[in-house]
C-alpha cells in the first residue's frame, strides 16, 4: 500500500466577504455574506515509501492547502486522505510522531531560546533517545554547516540560518514522512544548495518519504523523483521527473509548457 | 510528564526575564489594591469592632489581599492563547505535536502565573509593615490544606473555561472583545470587587456553587476561617464535579472548532 493516499479530496474555504462602504457594512452586521472558495478540487494521487515528490503550481494553486490536509491541520471538505496508514485529522500520537511539516518561519518556536534548547524540548516531546538525539543533531548541524550557531538565540539568526535550524528541528525524531512547504524561500544560493544536498542525503540514509513545494525549479529538478502539478486546485500533471528532462527543452521550459497547456485544456 | 515540566521551565525562565524588565509593574499593577483597602477603611469608618455581613475591617482587608494574590491562579491566559493562535494560524504547528495541547497550555499558563505572583508577593512584603496590623493571621493547618485544594481546582476550572472562551475564535474573529467583557463579569462572580456575601439574599447560594467562586472568594473565606469544614467539604464535591463537566465541554467544543479551523497563512 502507498504511504500517502489521496482520494477525491477537495477543500472549500468559506470566507466572510467584507463589504465596502458604511451602509453595506451595517447591513453586513445582520446578514453576513459568505463566499465559497474551492482551493483544492477532486485531487487524487498516491506516493510510495521513499519517494520525493514535488508539488508545483502558481501562487494560490492549493499547494499549502494540500499539505495542511495531509498533515491533519485541515479537515478536507470531501474525500479521503491516508498517510502512513492513518487518517491525519484523527491526530493519533503514533501518527504525529511519524510525520513532520517544515513550514519555514511560520512555526511556533520561542525566539528567545537558542537552538539547542528548542531541540531539547523537541526531544522530550517526541521521546527521542539521548544517543539518537545527539547523533542526529551533530550529523545534521554538520551537513547544514550551523554547528557554531547552536547556542545563539533564534531571533539573532539570519533567515537562512533559522531555516536550517527549523530543518534540524523537524528531522530530529527521524520522521517517516516529511512535508516541506517552500523550504528554500528567500535563501541565498549556497544555503539552497546546502538544503538540497541535505534532503537528498537524508533520503538516501533514511528512506524518508517527502513532499516538497517550491517556486525554485532547481529545488524540484534536483531533489524530486516525481512532479505533481496543481492548477486552480486541480491536478493537471503527474509524472516522473525524467519525462520532463528532455534534450530539446530545459526543465523550467518543460514546466512552463505544462502550465500553459493545462490552462488551454480548461 | 517530563515534557510538560520542561515546557513549564522554559516558559518560566522566559517570562521571568520579562517581568524583571518591568519592575515598575510592581507598584502600578498593585495600586488598585491599595485604593480598595483605603475605601474599606472609609466604609468601616476605621472602626475595628464593627462587622458587615460577617466581615470585620481587618477581615475585609485580608480578604482583598488574599483574593488578589490567589486570583493569579485564574488562568485567563489560556483563552487568549487560543484566540491568538487561531487568528494568526500558528495553531497549525502545535496541532502537529504529539502532546496533549491542553496540558501544555496549562503548564505554560501556570508558569506565567507564578512569575506574575512574584511581583505581587514582593509588593505585599513591601507594604506589610504598614498593613500587618489590619491583617488576620490565625489560620489552621486544615484550612491551609483546603485552600490549596480549592486553588488547584480553580487553576484547572479556570483553564478549561477560559480555553472554551478562547475556542470562540473558531467561529468569530472578534472573540477577544467578548472575552474582555466576560472577564469583568467573572471578576464579579469570583468576588474580586466585593465578597459574594454582599449580594442580595439567595445569590450567594447559587454563586458559591458556580466554578468562579473557587477562583478567589472561597479560598479567601477559608483563610479567614469564615467557612465551616462541613460547608467546605460540600462545596469541594461540587467544584470537583465542575472539572468533569468542563472537561467534557472542552473536548466537545474543541473538536467542533477544529473542523472549522481554516489555518490562515502559508
Ligand atoms: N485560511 C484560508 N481562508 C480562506 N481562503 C484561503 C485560506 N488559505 C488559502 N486560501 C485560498 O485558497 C487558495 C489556495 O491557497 P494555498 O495557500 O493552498 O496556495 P499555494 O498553492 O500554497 O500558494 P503559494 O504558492 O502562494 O504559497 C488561494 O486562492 C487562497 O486565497
Ligand atoms: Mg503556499
Amino acid at each position: 500500500m502507498s504511504i500517502i493516499q489521496v482520494e477525491h479530496v477537495s477543500k472549500v474555504y468559506r470566507v466572510h466577504e467584507k463589504p465596502e462602504g458604511f451602509r453595506s457594512a451595517m447591513k453586513d452586521l445582520f446578514q453576513r455574506r459568505y463566499i465559497e472558495k474551492t482551493a483544492v478540487d477532486e485531487l487524487n494521487f498516491s506516493v510510495e515509501q521513499g519517494e520525493i515528490v514535488g508539488l508545483l503550481g502558481e501562487n494560490g494553486a492549493g499547494k499549502t492547502t494540500t499539505l495542511k490536509m495531509l498533515t491533519g491541520i485541515l479537515y478536507p471538505t470531501a474525500g479521503k486522505v491516508t498517510v502512513a496508514g492513518y487518517c491525519p485529522t484523527e491526530r493519533k500520537k503514533d501518527f504525529l510522531k511519524q510525520i513532520s511539516f517544515v513550514m519555514g518561519n511560520k512555526s511556533d518556536v520561542n525566539w528567545d531560546l537558542p537552538a539547542v534548547d528548542t531541540f531539547r524540548y523537541q526531544q522530550l516531546i517526541y521521546d527521542v533517545p539521548e544517543v539518537e538525539f545527539s547523533e542526529n543533531v551533530s550529523y545534521m548541524a554538520e551537513l547544514l554547516e550551523v554547528k557554531h550557531l547552536l547556542k545563539t538565540q533564534l531571533r539573532r539568526l539570519s533567515l537562512g540560518e533559522r531555516m536550517k535550524m527549523e530543518l534540524i528541528n523537524c528531522f530530529l525524531y527521524t520522521p517517516k514522512v516529511v512535508f516541506l512547504d517552500e523550504p528554500t524561500l528567500g535563501l541565498d544560493l549556497r544555503s539552497q544548495i546546502a538544503i538540497r544536498t541535505f534532503l537528498k542525503k537524508y533520503r538516501n540514509d533514511h528512506k524518508t518519504t517527502m513532499m516538497i513545494t517550491s517556486h525554485y525549479m532547481d529545488d524540484i529538478e534536483e531533489t524530486c523523483d516525481r512532479v505533481i502539478l496543481l492548477q486552480k486546485g486541480q491536478k493537471t500533471f503527474d509524472g516522473d521527473i525524467a519525462e520532463l528532462k528532455k534534450p530539446e527543452m530545459s526543465f523550467k521550459e518543460g514546466i512552463l509548457n505544462l502550465m500553459g497547456s493545462g490552462e488551454k485544456q480548461k | 510528564m517530563k515534557k510538560y515540566l520542561y515546557g513549564f521551565q522554559l516558559f518560566f525562565l522566559n517570562s521571568l526575564q520579562y517581568r524583571f524588565n518591568t519592575v515598575i509593574n510592581l507598584f502600578f499593577g498593585n495600586m488598585s489594591l491599595l485604593v480598595t483597602m483605603f475605601f474599606w477603611v472609609l466604609i468601616f469608618n476605621g472602626d475595628f469592632g464593627k462587622s458587615l455581613n460577617g466581615f470585620t475591617l481587618s477581615g475585609m482587608i485580608t480578604y482583598f489581599v488574599i483574593s488578589n494574590i490567589l486570583s493569579k491562579f485564574t488562568l485567563q491566559g489560556s483563552g487568549f492563547y487560543y484566540t491568538s493562535m487561531v487568528k494568526n494560524g500558528s495553531l497549525g504547528s502545535v496541532l502537529l505535536k504529539p502532546y496533549r495541547l491542553e496540558w501544555t497550555v496549562y503548564f505554560q499558563q501556570i508558569s506565567t502565573s507564578i512569575t506574575g505572583l512574584i511581583p505581587q508577593l514582593l509588593f505585599v512584603l513591601c507594604v506589610l509593615p504598614f498593613i500587618s496590623g489590619f491583617l488576620t493571621w490565625n489560620v489552621s493547618v486544615w484550612n491551609i490544606l483546603s485552600m490549596v485544594m480549592f486553588i488547584v481546582i480553580a487553576s484547572i476550572t479556570s483553564h478549561l473555561l477560559w480555553s472554551i472562551f478562547g475556542f470562540m475564535a473558531f467561529w468569530m474573529e472578534e472573540a477577544t472583545a467578548v472575552m474582555w467583557s466576560l472577564a469583568v463579569l467573572l471578576n464579579m462572580a469570583m468576588g474580586m470587587y466585593i465578597p459574594l456575601d454582599f449580594f442580595p439574599k439567595g445569590w450567594l447560594s447559587v454563586l458559591e456553587k458556580l466554578p468562579f467562586s473557587a477562583w478567589g472568594y472561597l479560598p479567601s473565606k477559608i483563610y479567614l476561617g469564615l467557612l465551616s469544614v462541613e460547608k467546605q467539604l460540600q462545596l469541594l464535591w461540587i467544584h470537583l464535579s465542575w472539572i468533569v463537566i468542563l472537561l467534557l465541554l472542552h473536548r466537545f467544543i474543541w473538536k467542533a472548532g477544529l473542523k472549522r479551523f481554516s489555518s490562515v497563512g502559508g
